[in-house]
């Protein structure tokens, strides 16, 4: 009996059991929110639904030889690919050269350098869906962009509509969205630098140039790196955006990875078949992920 | 001579800043105002900026309907926090 008053006297001071009751509820919600079907996905992936009798029949890797042999898959892991990529270069050359306009000396006062940082972060206000909305009727073919584009290019440019152009208005639309999240943070990191390493620097006699590349840009990596796996992760499984605007687009040019898996899963209930692609998504963001620390860390310590 | 050179200067950075700050806030200034228009004025050729007739149909639609409101303030949302 006093062992186990010893057990309990240690464990008390170990853990604080008020703390414990406090996360607990919202460990149990994420458990069961999250985590508990994040991993049902992972037997299902072996199994194929029958809607008939409602239930799942064990089948193999026949759901990943059909998902790999499924050539609107591959389309839309390249357009995936495509849209990811090509976003996060865009967030990150928004983000430097706005970060560092606000971070110069040059501004008239704090006054007006405040107000442009609550301007540059306005587009962060909208959710994806209002900001669906709102550029849908600017690139609307009676909207105000097309009307634009006819008098300044004399052609009416069919934003949403046009098999070659719909991917990259629905880009910049979300890189306008997001921007000011990637902005904020390289301004945060910028600032943070010490000013000291700017004065030796000039008395060293180094220009602007060398200063952006010898001392901003190694001490951001870290950042840098941190902004291109998030950025990467989020548009790889974006959804609600550029299903409002173009729903998979004009010849499939805007069908994005997400919008393959809702079809299978959610439009024709083909849940084993959609359980696979998950778990090809969820593995496929784990290995960048991996592979990328690796690479950096690996780097870094060289 | 100074002065004027000062003055030209800080005239061509405020323009260049607000240019830029326009450039990003015009979306958003242009939703805020197609939401005061009627709904048969919104795609009008050629688009104008400002409503022609600056009507509050939109909101009193979406304040008036319990089915909106139910969407504007949810109960779900509470559950989350």
């Amino acid at each position: 009996m006093s062992l186990f008053r010893s057990l309990v006297r240690r464990y008390k001071e170990k853990y604080d059991l008020v703390g414990i009751l406090f996360i607990g509820p919202p460990i149990i919600y994420l458990f069961l929110i999250i985590i508990y079907p994040l991993i049902t996905i992972f037997p299902a992936s072996f199994q194929e639904y029958v809607p008939s009798s409602q239930s799942f029949v064990f089948v193999g890797l026949k759901q990943f030889q059909r998902l790999f042999a499924d050539k609107l898959f591959w389309l839309s892991i390249k357009t995936t690919f495509v849209f990811a990529g090509f976003t996060v270069i865009l967030h990150l050359l928004l983000a430097w050269a706005l970060a560092l306009l606000l971070n110069t000396r040059w501004w008239p006062s704090w006054r007006v350098r405040n107000l442009f940082r609550a301007v540059l972060l306005f587009p962060w206000i909208f959710s994806p869906a209002a900001c669906a909305l709102l550029w849908g009727i600017l690139y609307h073919p009676r909207g105000f962009l097309s009307y634009f584009s006819q008098q300044l290019l004399h052609t009416r440019i069919g934003f949403l509509g046009d098999p070659k152009v719909a991917l990259w208005s629905v880009l910049l639309v979300n890189g306008w969205n997001w921007y000011p999240f990637y902005m904020i943070i390289l301004l945060g990191g910028l600032q943070s630098i010490d000013r000291s390493l700017y004065e030796s620097s000039e008395i060293d006699g180094a220009n602007r140039f060398q200063s952006f590349f010898h001392i901003k840009l190694p001490l951001m990596t870290p950042l840098m790196m941190m902004i291109v796996i998030i950025d990467f992760i989020g548009t790889f499984i974006v959804f609600d955006l550029v299903w409002i605007m173009t729903k998979g687009g004009p010849l499939r040019t805007t069908y994005l990875i997400s919008f393959f898996l809702y079809e299978k899963g959610l439009m024709t209930y083909k849940l084993g078949y959609a359980s696979a692609v998950s778990v090809f998504m969820a593995l496929f963001l784990s290995a960048f992920v991996a592979v990328y620390l690796i690479l950096y860390l690996r780097r870094s310590k060289v | 001579m100074r002065a004027t050179k000062k003055v030209y200067k800080s005239f061509l950075v405020y323009g260049a800043l607000g240019a830029v700050g326009f450039l990003f806030l015009f979306p958003g200034i242009y939703g805020v105002l197609v939401s005061f228009k009627l709904n048969r004025e919104i795609f009008i050729w050629p688009p104008a900026i400002l409503p022609r007739l600056w009507s509050l149909e939109g909101y009193v639609e979406i304040l008036s309907q319990p089915k909106y409101i139910r969407f504007l303030f949810p109960l779900s949302h509470l559950l989350c926090v």
